[in-house]
């Protein structure tokens, strides 16, 4: 029963983590995310993609700096059939994990709910985007935010569901961040900066400074599986 | 070229049977009509339809002034019943208003009312159902009983017609005339024909049908107008002179369908008949001892109720679309919760107790509640879903969306909840609708949706000024994602405007008509934003507009 390490890795380098190649792509922590569309921001992700399970918690104050922006290629993708999202957006992941991957787990499907967006989203312009307006669920949740999410995400009609609402309460959190790891959409919560010296159970932060001549710079507060960095995306 | 039937007459064409296709084409037919249980058919006109629809109304007048029905045709009013009193002073149908006014001074019009008289007719179907469960409603004024079963329950057609003449006449104050024979559309044409008084026309065998047919006037059949005087003109006046002309030459004169009405009349043909299947509706109380202030406990209450509500769906395989809790009080008015279901829901007692506490919750009671009601909405037929045999994924579908749309809509209100839709115009406002979250397959609505949000669609579909189309020609990424339900007043000198102007000037046929310059610009955090000058004077004064962001 002498087997070597080396051998060990070789086979298992599916399964097996290592801390050294975070979000390189190389052997990436499964379970494989949705892909950003955005190649920079895919690399510093475990799974180079959002996660698919877990609350993703976005940061930010400033509006038009391209918050919604950054989710919208990983909506199209969803929205399109699951054969077309990985011919536009080929995800650097390996072939095994990629087989590995049971059939729903990929991007067809659902809803998309807007719960609490704070202005209109603009229907001609997300059909600019590439996504189907016929399956935007929009959800005024008037201070029942995280219950109106939770039942979206509990239902397993929705694909995504986005929410605009900074939960105080801990156990509020918690309990999205529950619903969110034991259903498949895709779930993000849109937070303000101020939001990000607490400490949240989210899988994955990020915040967002807008702004300058460089535009839009991604910070990744926390990643689950992966390490802090700071990605800028342009305009 | 076959007569129609046996009554012999001098016109009659002797044929060799070769050119009888109808005879010979289906040699089967006869036999098989034997051999189908026979029906009898009784048919209940009203020939005062209109003015037993209208009876209480007329009856709550004061005075009790002379009646008479009045349809706005054409220009003027024109008579279409009236009472025998009045009939009696000259008054006929047809008559404009003026001219009755002038043989009957103090008469009163009152304007037909077409809901009444439908009602009238399905309160006879309604009794009718009593009498045998086969009933058809003949519109506008028929009503039909397939009676043959009954008669030996009843005692026979004429204790029948006495029983179903106590019900309709004593009970509903309905004039009514009967007719019983085996077709449908004779029964109709004899139930016209007949004179009020007469005892109702009874033909039991399909063989002597022809023959009574014949005396009956064309009147009866309800013919246009016009084939009833193209026949008048040929002598023709009863059903008896259509049945002896030639098949081939009266269906050329006269139209294919009037053929069939004859040949359906005398038997020849069998005709179905629509069945009347009355409104049902569930309701169902319970009252309360003691009386109950606590809303949680209420939703207990309800749920044996939805229980029995579900039992009343199963039993009949249909399903609901709406329901009433009603929480009755000793005083205070009666409060209503109402449950409205995206798709028709069946029996789930799960799925609807749940909605009702969610919405029971938050109620405020005035009063204690002493007794509570569970009505239905109108009966809907539940579509057929097929059940996949394989492991499906659910979330593909979007089935559960209906559920979690009336979930949220139960606690946050039915305004909270809505989809998107894009709408072919330039007004930015203009360009997208909330709409009703669909519960179609998603896979279906895709491309209705994506098709009308192609731009070539808006220039094709709304041929507008030179100037708009610029702007429709490339939507993209010159409109904002977020879109500000109002403009707000911003100050321009803070903005680096980097795009533009794009004019805007449409939708003066709407009275929401907007002429503006858009600017795609930069705020001084460095966030793009969508701004417009607004082109018109404004009463504040403000020019310039923020409308929307490109987030």
């Amino acid at each position: 029963m002498s087997v070597s390490v080396d051998q060990l890795l070789q086979q298992n380098s599916a399964r097996l983590w290592r801390a050294r190649e975070t979000g390189s792509g190389a052997a990436a922590v499964a379970p494989v995310g949705l892909p950003t569309g955005y190649a920079a921001l895919d690399r510093c992700l475990p799974g180079a993609g959002w996660p698919r399970q877990g609350l993703i918690e976005i940061l930010s104050d400033q509006r038009g700096i391209g918050e919604l922006r950054l989710l919208l290629p990983a909506l199209a993708a969803l929205c399109r059939d699951e054969g077309a999202a990985d011919e536009v957006y080929p995800p650097p992941r390996p072939d095994h994990a990629r087989s590995a991957m049971p059939p729903h787990d990929r991007g067809s499907g659902g809803w998309i709910a807007w719960v609490s967006p704070p202005y209109r989203p603009y229907a001609p312009s997300l059909a600019a985007w590439g996504i189907d307006v016929g399956r935007m669920l929009v959800v005024n949740g008037a201070g029942a935010t995280e219950w109106a999410m939770d039942q979206a995400l509990r239902s397993e009609s929705c694909s995504a569901v986005l929410g605009w609402a900074n939960p105080r309460d801990p156990h509020a959190l918690r309990r999205l961040q529950l619903a969110a790891e034991a259903s498949r959409s895709l779930a993000v919560l849109y937070r303000p900066l101020q939001a990000g010296l607490t400490p949240s159970p989210a899988v994955l932060r990020l915040a967002l400074l807008g702004g300058g001549i460089e535009g839009l710079q991604v910070r990744i507060v926390k990643s689950r599986g992966g390490r802090p960095a700071t990605v800028n995306l342009g305009h | 070229m076959a007569p129609l039937a046996r009554p012999p007459s001098p016109h009659r064409v002797r044929v060799t049977p070769a050119f009888r296709p109808s005879a010979l084409s289906v040699p089967g037919r006869t036999s098989l009509a034997q051999s189908r249980p026979r029906e009898l058919w009784l048919a209940i006109h009203l020939p005062t339809l209109l003015f037993d629809s209208l009876r209480d109304v007329a009856l709550a007048l004061p005075g009790r002034p002379p009646v008479v029905i009045v349809d706005l045709e054409r220009n003027g009013q024109v008579v279409r019943a009236c009472e025998e009193a009045v009939h009696a002073a000259g008054v006929r149908e047809g008559m404009s208003i003026n001219a009755a006014l002038a043989l009957v001074p103090g008469l009163h019009a009152l304007a037909r009312d077409a809901r009444r008289e439908r009602q009238l007719l399905e309160a006879v179907a309604q009794r009718g159902v009593r009498f045998t469960p086969r009933v058809s409603i003949e519109q506008p004024d028929g009503v039909l009983l397939e009676v043959r079963g009954s008669l030996r329950l009843f005692g026979g057609a004429r204790q029948l017609c006495l029983r179903l003449r106590q019900e309709l006449t004593n009970a509903m104050g309905a004039t009514v005339r009967f007719a019983i024979t085996p077709s449908p559309l004779a029964s109709l044409w004899f139930a016209r024909a007949g004179p009020p008084g007469a005892r109702p026309v009874f033909v039991r065998n399909r063989d002597e049908l022809a023959s009574r047919l014949a005396l009956l006037p064309l009147d009866c059949t309800r013919w246009p107008e016009r084939s009833i005087e193209t026949l008048g003109t040929m002598g023709v006046r009863t059903v008896g002179d259509c049945l002896r002309l030639p098949r081939a030459g009266f269906a050329r004169r006269c139209g294919q369908e009037l053929l069939a009405a004859l040949d359906r009349a005398t038997g020849r043909v069998q005709e179905p008949r629509a069945a009347y299947a009355a409104r049902e509706r569930f309701a169902a109380r319970r009252d309360l001892e003691p009386e109950i202030a606590d809303t949680a406990r209420l939703g207990m209450v309800f749920e044996p109720l939805l229980e029995e509500l579900c039992q009343f769906l199963r039993e009949r395989g249909r399903g609901v679309q709406a329901i009433e809790a009603q929480l009755r009080h000793r005083d205070a008015p009666v409060t209503r919760v109402r449950l409205r279901f995206v798709q028709p829901v069946g029996a789930q007692s799960r799925h609807m107790s749940g909605l009702l506490r969610e919405r029971l919750a938050p109620l405020v009671l005035p009063q204690p509640v002493r007794n509570v009601r569970l009505l239905s909405g109108p009966l809907i037929d539940l579509q057929a879903d097929a059940i996949e045999l394989f492991a499906h994924d659910r979330r593909e579908s979007g089935e559960n969306l209906p559920q979690l749309v009336e979930r949220l809509r139960a606690r946050l209100g039915n305004g909270a909840v809505h989809g998107l839709a894009c709408v072919p115009g330039h007004r930015p406002e203009a360009a997208w609708r909330a709409v009703e979250p669909a519960a179609t397959k998603p896979r279906a609505r895709k491309q209705a949706s994506s098709r009308s949000a192609a731009p070539d669609e808006v220039s094709r579909s709304a041929p507008l000024p030179l100037r708009e189309e610029r702007a429709a020609a490339r939507p993209g990424e010159s409109r904002p994602l977020w879109l500000l339900d109002r403009p707000e007043p911003c100050d321009v000198d803070r903005l680096v405007l980097e795009e533009g102007p794009e004019c805007i000037e449409s939708g003066w046929w709407d009275g929401h008509d907007v002429a503006r310059d858009y600017y795609v610009a930069r705020n001084a955090q460095g966030a793009r934003v969508w701004v417009f000058r607004e082109r018109r004077e404004t009463t504040a004064g403000a020019r310039w507009f923020l409308h929307g962001w490109f987030a």
